[in-house]
């Protein structure tokens, strides 16, 4: 009888593990991502590279809302102060959000020092942004590992605001499961994810015609909410008992009143904790941010802005005395990443031909070039040398209306078994110049199809297709398709085609010049 | 708290397991305890009403052992009837009453009377009476222990939708001592969640339609509310049937063996076909405590039919109290009486076109006639009046535009087209698996007979798809099964 009861009850645990993991792994599928690059809110790439983490490796944890996300790169700080952070932000995180990010941090990290983004203290929210804080709520908590500080959270959270399940909030597959209709690659492909930076997010947008100040003098202060207040000093508390230095920020924000700063300071000298206003117009004079450059919008920094930010920072953090636990493997590859992400940038913006093609073809780019009528007819001596220095075998001394493609990079970029690309010293290229039109398709080793297509101008002469110079990567053609050198970059790195010119090329009596259309 | 909500299968977590641990001979204490329980989460004055009117039943049943004359049987009966009547007709009446005298005194005005109706009043009802009809007639004793009987009148998987149980049944199960097995979990879990399937999965979806449609009438015609009219008969089937399979599927888990309610009844080939598979608990209900007294078919033939007239506009006014339901249980009455006259006629028909009485082309052609019919009849049981129930026959009639079944018109009516061909595809899957039930397939007994990890990949499945596929969350109404109402 025994034997039988304990068959039937292991039955029955069988069962209920294998329906666990099934549902576990519809809801990964299932559940909304929270994903930067497609929504602008970097949460669940947030989450998912916080669990990664080497146990405490962690020297500086931040806290905070969108401000800290796109303000302050822990690459940056790594690069200059050797101190390893950590973004813990999310979209419009308040005190509430967080202080229970806090408690989840403590459980594998243990920094000397956590900065708290301070500007959700003074909180005004309008009736329909309160409406939206379970909206942020969501985002910030549902991919946060279940446990009973969530639970906590959640509870604290129903009690407050009343429009959320708690059975939902707790497994996500109940509310996000009719987004099986809306399933894209990014839910089934970790690849989604691969632009994870430590928290940060990075963002090139500009904010046009505005001048940032900042202030002098602190006005009377501006007593916070007593919930948010008491929310703060939750927070004050959990650092003193795991003897974290807490230090309190004001991140740059154009519409900062310097009343919330003075109760910030306030606040802080009670505690006697630091307090960092960086809108504060000594702090920000020496920023000197260059709002139509450097900032994202009237609230936040962009990556150029974040790297002065977070230099200044740097600074500050090392003037206080906090100290680097030691390098770190993943934190140089970060670092890497990010040189690469902000030299992807000044790419695009380069526009002299020769500094052009130098810099893509030695900095471990994939280079797809497809020329277009008579391409060759405005290159120097100069220019050519320039091109043929990537493509081995390629002997551009008579390329007179020829049609031409290349394709160039490190060798570990490419299949093996293609024979057609033909490699010395590490570089792997394929070029071929021909008075034909040519057709070329083949795949990279990340799986990235690409096709090109040349028309020159012998070739295309008597077609009826007419002139081309198709450069299509991922099904996608990119190539301006204009008379001249049409280039995509590829970065293998971040897997992204971060630039597609033209450097117009076919006027014998014009220099070669790069062409910037609207429409990029 | 209706099945497919989290508290409910939170509440059915804890009953299954202090089920497993008791002894098996307390399990009727048990089912009461769970009963009331679930009872009182709903409302918990009205448990109270629920309470009283179980120690009525349990010593009114006495009596009637003791002292079975036909008078006190009459009183007994009719005092049974009586919270039905007051709960769910007295504000019909008085509203009849409005407008009969309103039309001689001017001054009368409108008169309503504030009544919350409780959860299942139409079924525990029902089930009480004939409970007591059968101790009055001696075909079963009146119940001693007041737990069992209690377990009986408002046995909770059965307070939702149904079906109506009989003494003859749930009682003497729960008189006996019971045997847990575990392979009444296994198959009360496949039919919970098959239930959940046809419920949140199909019904559901086709709820957006006709709801899109039935509420916006005027803005359709033709093709599109002939679509919304069939799209309606399946919603109420499977919505009926869906909610049965849960009650089913709690009922076997506890052990218990409620009785089927469906038997595929859009695949017989008459409305007397129909109805003899649907909602077989009712029917069968009616058939032995109205149509049998009242003589059925042994006192002539126009008696029968008026005895079947009866039965019918009975069924229709307890599935609701309005002139509509009245007038849907009076049609589908006629409907089987003219079906009954023209049986000889038909049959000298198809004899004379040479065509096979039995061949499967038949069949279907008569389904999709007694498909029609009955899509018909449940306008009426859908619109919200007979007025409306008119109108939309007029708006089908009005332009037929077939156009609009293929130029994305569908996809406008509350679902998306993925919702929309994903609902196409499991209506496919329950008409060849109902097929497949017709011609004798026992998809349950083939599953529980399968290989253990055979019926784990069913079981999962089937949550799975209820997971992912089904229709529910913040934003949709859990309480909107068709049936509670009743």
């Amino acid at each position: 009888m025994q034997k039988k009861y304990i068959y039937r009850t292991a039955k029955i645990i069988l069962l209920a593990a294998m329906l666990i993991t099934v549902l576990f792994v519809l809801q990964n599928i299932l559940r909304h991502k929270s994903i930067y690059k497609l929504d602008e809110t970097p949460e669940t790439e947030m989450w998912q590279e916080f669990y990664g983490l080497e146990k405490n490796s962690l020297d500086v944890v931040f806290f905070g809302n969108s401000h800290v996300y796109n303000g302050i790169n822990p690459a940056v700080l790594y690069g200059e102060t050797g101190l390893k952070s950590f973004d813990m932000s999310s979209s419009n995180q308040d005190l509430f959000v967080s202080y229970h990010l806090f408690k989840e941090m403590l459980k594998t990290q243990s920094p000397s020092v956590v900065v708290l983004d301070t500007y959700a203290l003074h909180l005004n929210l309008t009736p329909k942004e309160e409406s939206m804080r379970s909206t942020y709520y969501k985002m910030a908590f549902d991919d946060m590992k279940l446990s009973s500080d969530k639970i906590e959270a959640v509870r604290e959270w129903k009690k407050e605001k009343d429009d959320i399940d708690i059975v939902e909030r707790l497994f996500p597959i109940f509310e996000y499961h009719s987004r099986w209709e809306e399933l894209n690659d990014a839910d089934f492909s970790k690849d989604a994810l691969r632009s994870v930076n430590l928290g940060y997010a990075y963002s090139f947008k500009t904010c046009e015609g505005k001048e940032f100040k900042g202030y002098d003098l602190y006005d009377e202060p501006i007593e916070p909410d007593y919930k948010y207040r008491a929310q703060l000093d939750k927070i004050i508390k959990l650092a003193n008992e795991n003897n974290i230095e807490l230090i309190l920020v004001l991140l740059p924000d154009m519409t900062i009143e310097s009343g919330t700063a003075a109760a910030t300071g306030q606040i802080a000298d009670e505690n006697g904790l630091i307090f960092l206003d960086y809108n504060e117009a000594s702090r920000l004079n020496a920023l000197n941010i260059v709002p139509e450059k450097e900032m994202r919008d009237v609230h936040h920094m962009n990556a150029f802005g974040a790297v002065k930010l977070t230099k200044a920072l740097a600074k500050d953090l090392t003037d206080l005395g906090v100290v680097s636990s030691g390098s770190n493997a993943y934190f140089d590859k970060k670092l890497s990443y990010h040189n690469k992400v902000m030299l992807n940038r000044e790419v695009s913006m380069i526009e002299d031909y020769e500094t052009y093609v130098d810099t893509v073809l030695n900095n471990e780019y994939i280079v797809f070039v497809s020329a277009k009528e008579e391409a060759f007819d405005g290159l120097t001596d100069s220019d050519k040398e320039a091109l043929m220095g990537g493509f081995t075998g390629l002997d551009l001394s008579d390329c007179w209306g020829r049609s031409f493609v290349g394709v160039s990079g490190p060798e570990k970029y490419f299949l093996n078994k293609d024979d057609h690309l033909c490699r010395s010293d590490g570089r792997a290229s394929y070029t071929i110049l021909n008075t034909e039109k040519i057709d070329l398709s083949s795949t990279l080793k990340d799986g990235t199809g690409f096709e090109l297509e040349s028309i020159g101008y012998f070739a295309g002469a008597e077609s009826e297709e007419g002139f081309n110079a198709e450069i299509k990567v991922a099904g996608r053609d990119l190539a301006e398709n204009e008379n001249g050198l049409n280039f995509v970059i590829y970065d293998p790195l971040t897997k992204e085609v971060i630039d597609w010119c033209v450097f117009i090329s076919s006027m014998e009596d014009k220099p070669i010049y790069r062409s910037f259309y609207l429409d990029r | 708290m209706t099945f497919n909500t989290f508290g409910f299968l939170g509440f059915f977590l804890i009953v299954m397991l202090v089920y497993f641990v008791l002894p098996g001979k307390l399990r009727s204490y048990l089912a009461a305890l769970a009963s009331l329980a679930f009872y009182a989460l709903y409302d918990l004055k009205i448990t109270v009403f629920l309470l009283i009117y179980i120690l009525y039943v349990y010593f009114a049943a006495r009596i009637l052992e003791k002292k079975g004359s036909k008078p006190v049987f009459a009183a007994i009966v009719i005092l049974a009837l009586v919270p039905l009547l007051a709960f769910k007709y007295l504000n019909f009446s008085l509203h009849i009453m409005d407008s009969v005298l309103g039309r001689f005194v001017s001054s009368f005005g409108t008169h309503s009377v504030s009544l919350v109706v409780p959860l299942g009043i139409s079924y525990f009802t029902f089930k009480s009476v004939g409970y007591l009809v059968d101790v009055y007639k001696k075909d079963i004793s009146a119940e001693r222990n007041l737990p069992v009987l209690a377990a009986f009148v408002s046995f909770f998987p059965e307070m939702l939708a149904g079906p109506i149980d009989r003494s003859n049944n749930l009682l003497k199960q729960l008189r006996e001592k019971g045997e847990k097995r575990f392979i009444d979990l296994e198959a009360g879990m496949l039919l919970l969640f098959y239930g959940y399937f046809e419920k949140m999965c199909v019904a559901d979806r086709l709820k957006a339609i006709v709801d899109g449609v039935y509420d916006n009438i005027n803005d359709y015609n033709g093709a599109v509310v002939i679509v919304a009219i069939a799209a309606y008969s399946l919603e109420i089937y499977l919505d009926f049937a869906g909610c049965t399979h849960m009650a089913l599927g709690v009922g076997k888990s506890l052990g218990f063996d409620l009785p089927v309610n469906f038997r595929q009844p859009y695949l017989q080939t008459s409305v007397a076909g129909f109805w003899r598979n649907w909602h077989i608990s009712l029917m069968d209900w009616l058939k032995d405590y109205i149509y049998i007294p009242l003589g059925g078919s042994r006192k002539g033939t126009v008696r029968k039919y008026v005895n079947a007239l009866i039965v019918f506009a009975t069924s229709g006014l307890w599935h609701g109290a309005g002139l509509n339901y009245l007038l849907w249980g009076t049609l589908n009455g006629l409907l089987q009486i003219g079906g009954n006259i023209l049986n000889p006629f038909k049959d000298k028909f198809y004899a004379s076109l040479k065509i096979e009485k039995e061949s499967e082309g038949l069949k279907w052609f008569k389904r999709l006639g007694t498909f029609i019919l009955m899509s018909c009849t449940w306008v009426f049981f859908r619109a919200p009046s007979s007025t409306y129930a008119l109108t939309i026959f007029k708006r089908a009639a009005m332009k037929l535009d077939m156009n609009r079944l293929f130029d994305g018109t569908l996809y406008t009516l509350g679902l998306s087209q993925k919702s929309f061909n994903l609902m196409l595809l499991f209506l496919l899957f329950v008409l060849l698996f109902d097929y497949a039930c017709l011609k004798g397939f026992k998809a349950l007994e083939f599953v529980l007979r399968s290989h253990y990890l055979f019926k784990c990949f069913i079981f999962i499945l089937l949550v799975a798809i209820v997971a992912v596929f089904g229709i529910y969350g913040t934003a949709f109404d859990a309480s909107s099964f068709i049936y509670i109402q009743y």
